[in-house]
This record gives structure tokens, C-alpha cells and sequence, in this order.
């Protein structure tokens, strides 16, 4: 279920993503008037969050790949724990290294 | 004697909009008192209307299949007194899911059997003339096969399951569990077709390996694992088929 | 009778949805890994130390899509991504939403809003490389 919904919120932020880029179309200053902006510290934390989404994502993708090839399916549920705690680990350095640009 | 309160879920012809709850108060009459032993109380001291399935009493037959404090259960071998420690002393029963309610717990199990021969469930037999075919009983076949055949056919899985919920064409973890074990079979002749059978939207393509089906199972079957089987068996039929350059699979 | 209702679009019943979206997910385990590195970690030193003002500015996106090695990544990760999302959707769709019925429909929609994003996207990774 949580694969779904990150699933569909990063459909979501997909589509926002290439038009933001798309930016680029109405030449260099805008695109860097735009960017600038989308670096400030407020949208550094909606970064991490989607870099959570992404992680949580991927390592799920990857126990589902791991179950239909037989590995690990009487473990199955501990294997969806470690996921999380493995994104929620990794989240925890990230946001430690990415802080400066957060309170610069 | 302590006594639970025993809440049913009860309506006529499966009609939701008047669907009550009768709340029943049952004496501990032993330890091992059994939901089904509080049903039948309940209906031979309180409410001789109340309808529900049993027969054999003892986990073999899989007729008395229920939800119970929102989980699917066989009410003979779902003890009170467990029930009691996770969930209080009430205990809430309603009828199987994705099937039509004919009264009370009582369910209409035609899809769910119909789907059963989706899969042309009974073995059939490769070649009459041939000599007998041993499968020794430690061969890896015979091993993989074994842990699927104790289906009861109680439908729990298929109650329990999301996606029979939102497709009623769904085959089913019960009709997948027994396709696996045939297909396995090597006297069996009629894998290809229950490949085909399985294969498409309503078949196990739509299985998301959620592992309700195998969560609820009363004989511990991997139901889960025998669709994957039948998903990876797919794989290799595809890949062989490739390198014959498209002779059919 | 079986449902032999191959609905699910490419490929005889299910198999090709299931497997490739699999495939395209393990791809993308690399190309997103790759992508945010470039997007939020190299050069990141730079920043902090003030000698650069941001991480991703123009001519930094269009000096990284000189290298022929990430022409072919970025557009790889464009064609798999829009693939693996919309293939997802459409899983999506048709489970919770309407009927079999209109699953055709909802096929076809995805893989014409695909193979628009891929175009406008594509023209939009182009402007990096030939300006």
C-alpha cells in the first residue's frame, strides 16, 4: 500500500519535475530565476521528503523483485521493516549532511 | 463463570442496509471453548434463529469459515480464550468476504468454486497405457507438491484477499494454490491449458504478493509462494518460447 | 469458461506489464541513483564553501549534457521512468477505478500522455545540448 502511495505521489511530482525544466525552453534567466527559488531552504525539506519517497520506493521495489524471484519469502515481513528502517536511517544522514543548505 | 460477549452480524439475503447486530452474553463454559462452540450455544440457549455453517467441528472440513475480530478464521479451530487476550472480551463475528450472503455468517460459495474449475482443478492423467509413474516421496517434486495439498477449500483465502475484493473475476489464492500443485505434477497432462487458464488480467498478474491469502491459511499452506511458482513457471515458458523463435510455448 | 480476457494491452495477458515493469524498476534504481547524485551531491562542497551560488543552475545542467555519458543516462532515464510511473498508474487506475471495460481506453490514454512527455521532454533535454 505505502508502494502505491509513494508510488503515485512520485507520478505526481514526475510531471512537476519536467515542466519546472521545461523552464529552460524560455531561456537561462528564467530557468535560474526558477531554480534559485526551488533551492531555497523550504523546498530543500520537500526535497528530502521526496527523497524519502524515492528511497522507500526503490528498496520495496526491490524486496518485491527479491519475493517473485523466490529469495527471502518467509521473511517477507521482516524484510518491509527493514526497508523502512534502512529509508529512515539514510533519511537521518541526509538531512544531517544536506542542514547547511537548510540554514544557510 | 466468566462470561464474553459474542456480537454476530446478521441479515437476510445479504441485504447491508438491514443488517443488525445481535449481541449475545456466553458463559466460559471451558478452556477450550471454541467460536463455534459459542455459536452453538448462543443458538441452542438464546436464539434458535441464528444461522451459520459447521460440520466436522475439527478444522478438516473447512465449512465453518468466518471473519472473527476482523480476521478470516475457521470458528472450530479459533479458540475464546485467544481471542479474549488479543481482543477483549468481545468478540465480533461477520460472514466471509466477496462472496453473497445467503443469511447471518451463511455465504454463497458458487464463485468461489466457480472459479476453482477456472483452472480445470482434478488431475488429469498423462498417459493410461503408460507404466505406473513413481514419484518417490523425497524426489523434489514430490516435496514441492506437498505443502499444497492440504486444501480444505474453506475460502478463507479468498475472503481474505484484496484483490478477489476488487475483481469478482479473480481467480483466487485457493484456485492458484491448486493450479501450482498440478501444473508440478509431472503425470498430469493438462498444465498448458491451466497456464492459459491463469494467465490475463483476472489471474496472477494481478496477485501483488500482499500474503493475506497466505496470513489466514488453517493448514499453513505458502499460497503466495505457489503463485509466484506459477509466475515464474510463465517466465520460463516465455524465454523458452523466445529461443525457439516463436514455435508456441 | 477461463476469463482469457487479455485486457491488460501489450503482450498476451499480464506476463510483459508484470515482468517489464520490474526491469524497468531495477534500471531505475541506478539512473535515479545517478540523477539525484548529479542533482543534489556533486558539487555540493562548492556551495557550502560559497565558491558556487547554487547547486543546479543552467550552465551547470548544460555542461553535464556535453558528456555524451549522461546525454544517454538522462534520456534513458526519461524514456524507463515514464514508462515504469505510467505502467504503475495504469495498475492503479484500473484496480481502483471503473470497470474492465474501459480498460482499452485507459491503455491507450497512458500511452499517448507517454509518448507526449517523452517528445516535450526530450525537446526540452535538446535545448541543453544544441545550445
Amino acid at each position: 500500500m505505502l508502494q502505491r502511495i509513494t508510488g503515485l505521489g512520485l507520478v505526481f511530482y514526475l510531471f512537476v519535475h519536467i515542466m519546472v525544466i521545461s523552464t529552460a525552453l524560455a531561456g537561462a534567466e528564467t530557468f535560474d530565476d526558477v531554480l534559485t527559488v526551488l533551492q531555497l531552504p523550504v523546498f530543500v525539506v520537500l526535497d528530502l521528503f521526496l527523497a524519502a519517497a524515492v528511497l522507500y520506493h526503490g528498496l520495496n521495489g526491490l524486496r518485491v523483485i527479491l519475493i517473485d524471484l523466490g529469495v527471502g519469502v518467509t521473511r517477507q515481513a521482516e524484510l518491509f521493516w527493514a526497508c523502512l528502517v534502512v529509508t529512515a536511517t539514510t533519511m537521518a544522514f541526509v538531512t544531517y549532511f544536506s542542514f547547511p543548505l537548510i540554514t544557510r | 463463570m466468566d462470561h464474553f460477549t459474542l456480537k454476530v452480524k446478521r441479515s437476510t439475503r445479504g441485504q447491508d442496509s438491514d443488517s443488525t447486530q445481535a449481541v449475545y452474553s456466553v458463559p466460559m463454559v471451558a478452556e477450550s471453548m471454541s467460536v463455534l462452540d459459542a455459536m452453538l450455544w448462543a443458538r441452542g440457549n438464546l436464539d434458535s434463529t441464528l444461522a451459520f455453517r459447521c460440520a466436522c467441528r475439527v478444522g478438516m472440513c473447512g465449512t465453518c469459515g468466518v471473519r472473527i475480530n476482523g480476521r478470516e478464521g475457521l470458528a472450530c479451530r479459533t479458540l475464546v480464550s485467544t481471542e479474549i487476550k488479543y481482543s477483549g472480551l468481545v468478540i465480533n463475528v461477520e460472514p466471509l468476504r466477496h462472496l453473497p450472503v445467503v443469511r447471518d455468517l451463511v455465504t454463497d460459495p458458487g464463485n468461489f468454486y466457480r472459479r476453482l474449475t477456472d483452472v480445470i482443478p482434478s488431475f488429469q492423467p498423462a498417459d493410461l497405457d503408460a507404466a505406473p509413474v513413481a514419484i518417490k516421496p523425497d524426489s523434489s517434486e514430490r516435496l514441492t507438491i506437498n505443502p499444497h495439498r492440504e486444501c480444505i477449500y474453506c475460502g478463507l483465502c479468498y475472503s481474505a484477499c484484496s484483490m478477489a475484493g476488487e475483481d469478482r473475476e479473480f481467480l483466487g489464492p485457493a484456485a492458484f494454490n491448486r493450479a501450482f500443485a498440478l501444473v508440478s505434477d509431472s503425470r498430469d497432462e493438462a498444465g498448458t491449458e491451466r497456464m492459459k487458464a491463469v494467465d490475463g488480467r483476472s489471474g496472477i498478474w494481478s496477485c501483488h504478493t500482499i500474503f493475506e491469502c497466505t496470513a489466514v491459511c488453517p493448514k499453513g499452506i505458502p499460497i503466495t509462494q505457489a503463485i509466484q511458482g506459477l509466475k515464474r513457471k510463465h517466465f520460463f515458458r516465455k524465454v523458452q518460447s523466445l529461443f525457439r523463435l516463436g514455435r508456441p510455448s | 469458461m477461463p476469463n482469457l480476457n487479455s485486457t491488460q494491452g501489450l503482450g498476451n495477458g499480464g506476463f510483459w506489464p508484470w515482468f517489464l515493469q520490474r526491469v524497468s524498476g531495477f534500471a531505475l534504481i541506478f539512473l535515479v541513483g545517478v540523477h539525484m547524485w548529479m542533482g543534489h551531491f556533486s558539487g555540493l562542497q562548492e556551495v557550502l564553501d560559497g565558491r558556487r551560488e547554487e547547486l543546479v543552475l543552467y550552465e551547470v545542467v548544460k555542461l553535464r549534457l556535453a558528456q555524451t555519458a549522461f546525454i544517454v543516462v538522462d534520456f534513458a532515464l526519461l524514456a524507463l521512468v515514464l514508462y515504469h510511473a505510467l505502467g504503475g498508474l495504469r495498475s492503479v487506475i484500473l484496480e481502483w477505478g471503473p470497470a474492465a471495460s474501459q480498460s482499452r481506453s485507459v491503455t491507450l490514454g497512458l500511452i499517448l500522455l507517454g509518448i507526449v512527455t517523452f517528445a516535450y521532454g526530450s525537446w526540452v533535454l535538446l535545448h541543453f545540448i544544441l545550445a
